[in-house]
C-alpha cells in the first residue's frame, strides 16, 4: 500500500531504504540474543564469563548431557507438564477472559468502570506479594495441593487482569451498530457474544493467548513453589537447575534455555497463521 | 444492551479467580503491612504502622521512586514509540510481513533472567564486550555500571525486550481499522505519514490506552532483570519497589516490611494508571 | 436464550474440570506406582544401620510391618547441578530398593545465591503447615522459621533411645543444632569451612613474602596493584565471606559472639583501607561470585577468601593454598581459629514423626557412617565418625593443616544472627562504608538495632 506518489521522488526513496534500514536494523537486533545463547550452549561455564561473543572452538553437547544427567529431571515428562499446565491457561484465560471483556466492553453498566479499576490495580500486584497467601489457600483445597493444578489456577488468576484489559479495550472499539442490529433481529445476550463478538476478537484472542502462553510456560516462581513434586513440573524447572549453593553452570543454562524456548518458538511461528488470519479476518470483517 | 443479570453472569468467572487469588491475598498484604512478621513463621504480631513509619524514613525506597519513573519515561519515549513506529511501517508492508512478525517477537521467549545475564557480559569490566570494543578502538577499560549510571543501564534491555511485545499489540488493534479507510485516503492523496498521525494512531486510541496501562504496571513489575544484572546496586542505586520489595520478603526475611512495600506499590501504581485513563480516555464511554 | 448461555456455561466447566481431571489422573499414576510390593525381612537386614530399631519401640506399633511401608516427603537441596545430587538419587534409590515398600518423595531443589527458591518453597510449605517429612535445612539463625512453626520434632530422645545410631554423630558437630533450651531440632549433616585463598606461583613470581602476616598482605598489595593483579577478588556485592575473615581476625573466637559490637569496626574500615587501596577487582560493585571465582582460577587474582566449596575447582592448580586471614594490627585472631561449621541439617516433621517410623528409619539411614562417607567423597566436612575419602592435592594439604592447627573453631557469624542485621552490614553496607558515606560504626548501630529487634 505504499504511495505511488511519493515512492518516485528522491525523497521518497531515501524514506523507503531508511524504512527498511529500520525494519532489518531492528530485527538483526532481536536475533542477537538468540544467536547468543545458541553460540554458548557449546561453552564450558568459565569460557562464556571469560568470551561469550566468539564463536564455539567445538561444537560440544557436554552441556545438554550434563542438564539430561541431573538426576532428578525427565524431560519428556517436564514437556509434557508444561503443556498440560499452559495449555490448561491458555484455555482458561481466553474462556473467562472474553466472557468479562464483553460484559466490560459491550454492555454499558455503570459498575464496569469500577471493576475495571479493580482489575488495573490486579494487574500491579507482583506475584511473589501473593505467593504466601495463595500456597495456603491451595493447600486447603483437596486434591490440589502440590498438584499440577496448584500451578493452573492462580496462573489463570494472573494472567486474567491484562487478557480482560486487552480484549476489553478491542471490544468496546468494535461499532456498537453490530450489537443493536443483532437485538432488534431478536438475538439473545449470549448468541451476541457467541456469534458477533467472539468471531471479531480472533486476532486479539490470539495474540492474548500467545502472550499467556508463554508467560504459564516461562513461570519458573509459581510452577516450582506450587507444584512441589518434580514429576509434575514443567519444564522451565529446569532453568533453576543449573544454580546451586556455590554458582552457576552458565554453559548448562544456556542449553537449559535451547531446549526450553524451542518448543514456544515453533509454536509461535505456526500459530501465527492462525494471528494472520484472524487479523485479515478483522479487517475484512469491520 | 443493558442486562444487569448477563452482565454479571459473564463476569462470574472471571471475579471468583480473581478474588481468591489476587483480591484476597491483597488484602492479607494489607494485613501484614501493619503486623511485624519476621521468617515466615505462623504468628505475626501486630506492629501498628511501624513498617509504614520505617518506610518514610527509609531513604532507598525514595531512590526505587525515583528509578520508577526513569524507567517509566525511558519505557513510554522508547518502548512505546519504537513499536508503534514499526507496526505502522510492518502494516504497510506486504513482503517479509511473516519473517518481521516472528523475529521482533524473538526477545520475549528468552527469559528475562538470560538476557539479563546476557546485559551482565556485555557490561562486564575484565572480559565485557563493551571493553573490547573499546579496547579494540585503544580506549581504556571502563567500570561501566556505577552509582550514577546504574538504572539507565538496566533500563536499556528492559526496553529493548518489550518492544517486540507492543509491535505486536499495536499490530492486532491496527487489523481492525477497514481497509477502505486507507484506501481512500490514498485517494485523496494524503502522505504515508499524515494518514498514520490523522487516521491510524486515532483509530487505535483504545489499544493506546490499554498499552500504556500494561506499560505502568510492567514498570513497577520489572523484577528478574534488575536482579540479575545489578542486584538492585551500586548501593541500592538501581534499586526498583520490587526488587526491593523481594529482598526484604525473601532475602532479609521480614515479611511485614516487605508487605508495606509492596502496599505502597499497588496503591501508587493505581493512583499511575487511574491519571493516565483520565487524560487519556475520551470522556463519553462511560 | 438461556439455553445458550447455559450450555457455554457448561462447555466452559466441563473444559475446565476435564483439564483438571487430566492433571489429577497423571498425578495418581505416578504417586502409586512404588507402593506395591511388599517388603521381605531379608532385604531389611540388608541395610544395617536403621535395624536396631529402639526408637521405635519406646512409641511405635509393635508391627515392624508397618515400619517400612509408606510414602514419605523429602525436601533437600541435593538437586539439579549441585554436587551431591547424583549420589543423593543413588543413596535414595540403594534404600528403595532394599525397603519396597517405602516410597520416597523427593522434592529437592537446588540451593542459589540470588533468587532461592529452595527458602521459598520450605518457607510456604511452613507457612501453609505443610511441612515435608523430612528435610534438609538451614540451621542456626535460620532454624527460627522450621523452630517457630512448632512442627518438627527435638530429636533428641530419638538419639538417646538409640546409642547405636547416635554415638556415630559428632558431638561437636550436633552442638550446631542445639537450640538454647537443649532441643536437637535438627542433625547437622555436611560441614563447610572458609579461609583465604592464595595463588603462590604470582607471590613467588614477584618475590613477595606468602600472606601469612597482615604486614606481607599490605607490602604486596602495591605490587600486585601496579602489575595489573587484583590482590583479593572480592565482590562487594557479596562480600559475606570477606567479612567475616576480617572480622574474625580483628576480634578473635570470643569478640566475634558480640554481635555488632563497635569492636568489629576496625574491621570494617580494613575493607575500606582495603578498597581505596585499590585491592579490589575495578568492577567490585557489580561482580558475583561466579566472575570473582573465574578470575582468581584464571591466575588475574592474587587471594581470594571463600569456603570449601572453591576447593574443588582450585585443587587441580597445584599453586593454590588455603589459610586463615592473619589477624589485622592489634587484632586477636589469627591461625589458632578457624572459621568451620554445619550450615544445615536434617529436620523431622512431627507429623512424620506421629505416624509411623518410617521416616525415622530413613533419617538413620541417611546418617549413617556409609552414606556419609559416600556423600563426603564430593565435598565438605562431615558430622558423622566415618571413614575419610582418599587422595590429597596441595591445596587441601594446606586446608587441612589450617583445620589442624586451629585450636578455636567458630562458625560463621551470618548463620547466628538475625539475617536482615547480618545483610544490613555486608549487602550493601560494606558498598556504603568503602566509598566512604557511611561509617563502620553507624552502620553497626543499625545492625545491631536490627539484630535486637
Amino acid at each position: 500500500m505504499k504511495s505511488k506518489i511519493s515512492q518516485h521522488t528522491p525523497i521518497g526513496w531515501v524514506i523507503v531504504i531508511f524504512k527498511w534500514m529500520l525494519l532489518f536494523g531492528w530485527a538483526a537486533m532481536t536475533f542477537l540474543p538468540l544467536y547468543w545463547v545458541v553460540i554458548n550452549c557449546f561453552k564450558p561455564s568459565d569460557e562464556i564469563l571469560r568470551n561469550s561473543l566468539e564463536w564455539p572452538a567445538s561444537l560440544s553437547l557436554a552441556n545438554f548431557v550434563s542438564i539430561m544427567n541431573y538426576p532428578d529431571v525427565n524431560i519428556p515428562k517436564a514437556f509434557l507438564n508444561s503443556f498440560i499446565i499452559s495449555g490448561a491457561v491458555v484455555v482458561l484465560v481466553v474462556i473467562i477472559s472474553s466472557m468479562a471483556a464483553f460484559a466490560l466492553g459491550r454492555m454499558e453498566m455503570k459498575a464496569g468502570k469500577y471493576i475495571m479499576a479493580i482489575l488495573t490495580a490486579c494487574l500491579l500486584v507482583p506475584s511473589f506479594a501473593t505467593v504466601i497467601p495463595n500456597f495456603v489457600t491451595l493447600s486447603n483445597i483437596p486434591f490440589v495441593h502440590g498438584n499440577r493444578i496448584a500451578a493452573i489456577l492462580p496462573q489463570t488468576a494472573g494472567n486474567l487482569c491484562f487478557s480482560i484489559i486487552m480484549v476489553q479495550g478491542f471490544m468496546r472499539s468494535l461499532p456498537m451498530e453490530l450489537d443493536e442490529a443483532a437485538v432488534i433481529d431478536g438475538a439473545s445476550v449470549p448468541q451476541i457474544f457467541r456469534y458477533i463478538s467472539l468471531p471479531l476478537c480472533r486476532s486479539v484472542l490470539a495474540t492474548v493467548a500467545i502472550m499467556v502462553f508463554i508467560w504459564s510456560y516461562n513461570d519458573l516462581f509459581t510452577s516450582l513453589v506450587y507444584v512441589s513434586e518434580r514429576s509434575k513440573q514443567p519444564i522451565c524447572v529446569i532453568l533453576s537447575m543449573v544454580s546451586n549453593m556455590f554458582g552457576t553452570d552458565y554453559g548448562a543454562m544456556m542449553a537449559a534455555i535451547v531446549v526450553t524456548i524451542l518448543p514456544p518458538l515453533i509454536l509461535y511461528i505456526f500459530a501465527q497463521e492462525q494471528v494472520v488470519s484472524g487479523l485479515t479476518a478483522g479487517a475484512v470483517k469491520g | 444492551m443493558k442486562s444487569k443479570k448477563y452482565f454479571y453472569l459473564f463476569l462470574a468467572p472471571a471475579g471468583v479467580f480473581i478474588l481468591t487469588f489476587l483480591i484476597y491475598p491483597l488484602f492479607r498484604t494489607i494485613y501484614y503491612s501493619f503486623t511485624s512478621w519476621k521468617n515466615f513463621s505462623p504468628k505475626q504480631s501486630f506492629a501498628g504502622l511501624s513498617n509504614y513509619n520505617r518506610l518514610i524514613h527509609d531513604p532507598v525506597i525514595l531512590v526505587s521512586f525515583r528509578n520508577t519513573f526513569i524507567m517509566m519515561a525511558g519505557v513510554f519515549l522508547f518502548q512505546v514509540g519504537v513499536s508503534l513506529l514499526l507496526a505502522i511501517l510492518v502494516s504497510k508492508t506486504k513482503k517479509m510481513f511473516k519473517f518481521l512478525r516472528t523475529v521482533y517477537f524473538i526477545p520475549i521467549l528468552i527469559s528475562a533472567t538470560a538476557i539479563g545475564l546476557m546485559f551482565r557480559l556485555i557490561y562486564g569490566y575484565e572480559y565485557g564486550l563493551l571493553n573490547l570494543i573499546f579496547q579494540w578502538f585503544g580506549g581504556e577499560k571502563q567500570v561501566w555500571i556505577n552509582e550514577k549510571t546504574s538504572i539507565f543501564l538496566v533500563t536499556i534491555p528492559i526496553m529493548w525486550q518489550y518492544v517486540g511485545f507492543y509491535f505486536v499489540i499495536f499490530l492486532t488493534g491496527m487489523s481492525k481499522i477497514p481497509g477502505e479507510i486507507s484506501e481512500s485516503a490514498k485517494l485523496d492523496g494524503i502522505s504515508s505519514f499524515q494518514e498514520a498521525i490523522y487516521i491510524t494512531i486515532p483509530m487505535i486510541r483504545d489499544v493506546i490506552v490499554s498499552v500504556v496501562i500494561l506499560v505502568i504496571s510492567g514498570c513497577f513489575k520489572v523484577f528478574d532483570m534488575v536482579y540479575v544484572i545489578t542486584g538492585g546496586g551500586p548501593m541500592n542505586s538501581s534499586e526498583l519497589l520490587s526488587t526491593y520489595m523481594y529482598s526484604a520478603a525473601f532475602r532479609n526475611y521480614n515479611g511485614g516490611y516487605a508487605s508495606a512495600i509492596a502496599i505502597v506499590m499497588v496503591a501508587f501504581g493505581v493512583l499511575l494508571s487511574a491519571i493516565t485513563r483520565r487524560i487519556l480516555e475520551p470522556k463519553e464511554t462511560y | 436464550m438461556k439455553k445458550e448461555m447455559k450450555k457455554f456455561l457448561a462447555a466452559a466447566l466441563i473444559c475446565a474440570m476435564s483439564i483438571g481431571l487430566l492433571s489429577g489422573c497423571a498425578g495418581k499414576s505416578d504417586s502409586g506406582s512404588g507402593e506395591s510390593a511388599d517388603a521381605s525381612k531379608t532385604q531389611e537386614e540388608a541395610s544395617a544401620p536403621e535395624q536396631t530399631g529402639s526408637a521405635a519401640e519406646q512409641q511405635a506399633p509393635e508391627e515392624t510391618q508397618a515400619d517400612d511401608e509408606g510414602t514419605i516427603r523429602v525436601v533437600t537441596f541435593f538437586a539439579g547441578s549441585d554436587q551431591w545430587a547424583p549420589v543423593y538419587k543413588e543413596v535414595i534409590d540403594d534404600y528403595m530398593a532394599a525397603h519396597p515398600g517405602v516410597t520416597i518423595v523427593d522434592e529437592s531443589q537446588p540451593t542459589s545465591g540470588t533468587q532461592d527458591l529452595f527458602r521459598t518453597k520450605i518457607q510456604s510449605d511452613v507457612a501453609a503447615k505443610t511441612p515435608p517429612d523430612l528435610m534438609l535445612y538451614y540451621n542456626g539463625e535460620e532454624s527460627k522459621m522450621p523452630l517457630d512453626s512448632e512442627l518438627f520434632v527435638d530429636l533428641k530422645p530419638y538419639m538417646d533411645a538409640d546409642p547405636q545410631w547416635s554415638a556415630n554423630l559428632k558431638e561437636g558437630a550436633m552442638e550446631a543444632g542445639r537450640s538454647e533450651d537443649g532441643m536437637q531440632y535438627c542433625i547437622p549433616y555436611i560441614g563447610y569451612f572458609e579461609g583465604m585463598f592464595y595463588n603462590k606461583e604470582l607471590f613467588d613470581k614477584y618475590d613477595l613474602a606468602e600472606p601469612t602476616s597482615w604486614e606481607n598482605i599490605e607490602a604486596c598489595i602495591d605490587t600486585f596493584v601496579e602489575n595489573d593483579i587484583v590482590p583479593f577478588a572480592t565482590s562487594l556485592m557479596k562480600p559475606s565471606y570477606m567479612v567475616e575473615q576480617l572480622i574474625l581476625a580483628q576480634v578473635g573466637a570470643e569478640g566475634q559472639k558480640d554481635y555488632f559490637d563497635d569492636s568489629w569496626a576496625p574491621a570494617l574500615a580494613a575493607m575500606k583501607d582495603l578498597y581505596d587501596k585499590g585491592a579490589f577487582p575495578a568492577d567490585c560493585m557489580t561482580m558475583t561470585e561466579d566472575d570473582i571465582r573465574v578470575l582468581f582460577a584464571d591466575g588475574k587474582a592474587a587471594m581470594m577468601i571463600n569456603g570449601s566449596w572453591t576447593v574443588a575447582g582450585l585443587k587441580d592448580n597445584e599453586n593454590m593454598r588455603m589459610i586463615t586471614m592473619p589477624a589485622l594490627p592489634g587484632g586477636k585472631g589469627g591461625s589458632d581459629v578457624a572459621l568451620s561449621g554445619f550450615g544445615s541439617g536434617w529436620y523431622m516433621s512431627k507429623e512424620a514423626a506421629e505416624r509411623d517410623d518410617v521416616t525415622l528409619h530413613f533419617l538413620k539411614y541417611m546418617t549413617s557412617p556409609e552414606v556419609m562417607t559416600r556423600m563426603i567423597a564430593v565435598g565438605g566436612s562431615s558430622a558423622i565418625t566415618c571413614d575419610a575419602p582418599e587422595g590429597a592435592s596441595p591445596l587441601e594439604v594446606s586446608a587441612n593443616e589450617m583445620l589442624n592447627t586451629a585450636t578455636k573453631f567458630v562458625p560463621a557469624c551470618d548463620s547466628q544472627v538475625v539475617r536482615e542485621a547480618w545483610l544490613n552490614m555486608t549487602e550493601p553496607g560494606i558498598q556504603y562504608i568503602a566509598t566512604g558515606q557511611t561509617s563502620p560504626e553507624e552502620i553497626l548501630a543499625q545492625s545491631r538495632s536490627l539484630n535486637e529487634e
